[in-house]
């Protein structure tokens, strides 16, 4: 999501590159708290975005459907409407059109509908936390670094994976080449194929010329 | 509020966590259906075992 000339990563006091931008970061966070999967989109994950503002739109849709405007209240239910500010938006907007409502006491037989309520909207709420914590985290990691398997642990990881994919190969080689793949070392495992190949040629022109 | 509804509730609201957990955790789709699926079970399972030792705990203290 970045248009025009790119700003340089923030350094800290060192002069060093943090490897993140606090701008992007505070954005990806504000924007995710609003409005839930946003901070997704900011960070170029805008599949998950959507599937996260679809679920946890749909839970809080449903919970004040459910009870109307009276799950939502700080007086009255403190701690669940801390689970419910998780969904910054619609909370908030709630909360500033019951300041010059009225107050009506509920119906009693409306207490279970608004308990429900209550229930939806404090879940989708906690739960859009953790969704911020992800999206958080991938704005500092960068999209493509060290997170599910792409970019730095992605890099290691298949740097690390082909000796095992590696072994059974060289399993099924002859034993005359199995000295040159003792030479090549167990570095470099990802071109190890490659290396055999290339080192079985001059054994072989050597066998040659002999 | 009968049973069955808030039964009902009850695994809707396991079931909207498992899908954002898994799609926390995985990326591809079929990871993220698999995963939740299996979250739901085991938070399912877990709760219903949660809800029994409770029950077994009050059981026990009004003896």
């Amino acid at each position: 999501m970045t248009t025009g000339p790119e700003r340089e990563p923030a350094k800290d006091g060192d002069g060093e590159s943090l490897g993140f931008d606090p701008l992007h970061l505070m954005a990806t966070l504000i924007l995710g708290w609003l409005v839930p999967g946003l901070g997704h989109v900011t960070v170029g994950r805008a599949a998950k975005g959507l599937l996260f503002f679809l679920v946890l739109g749909t839970t809080y849709a449903v919970g004040l459907l459910y009870a109307r405007e009276n799950a939502i209240s700080p007086d009255e239910h403190p701690f669940a409407f801390v689970g419910q500010l998780g969904l910054g938006l619609p909370t908030v907007i709630i909360v500033l059109m019951q300041r010059g409502a009225e107050v009506v006491t509920p119906d009693p037989e409306q207490v279970p509908k608004i308990d429900t309520g209550i229930l939806f909207t404090t879940v989708a709420g906690l739960l859009n936390y953790l969704v911020l914590l992800d999206a958080f985290l991938w704005a500092k990691e960068g999209p493509r670094e060290g997170r599910d398997g792409e970019g730095k642990d992605g890099a290691e990881s298949s740097a690390a994976a082909p000796p095992t994919e590696a072994a059974p190969e060289s399993k099924k080689e002859p034993p005359d080449a199995a000295p040159a793949a003792t030479e090549a070392g167990p570095g470099d495992a990802a071109d190890s194929e490659t290396e055999t190949t290339e080192e079985k040629a001059p054994a072989g022109a050597e066998g040659e010329s002999s | 509020m009968n049973l069955g509804l808030s039964i009902a509730l009850f695994l809707v609201v396991c079931y909207v966590t498992s899908v954002v957990c898994a799609a926390i955790r995985d990326d591809s789709p079929r990871s993220i259906a698999t995963g939740s699926f299996r979250l739901f079970v085991t938070l399912v399972i877990g709760m219903i075992g949660f809800c029994l030792v409770i029950e077994g705990v009050t059981w026990i203290s009004s003896w």
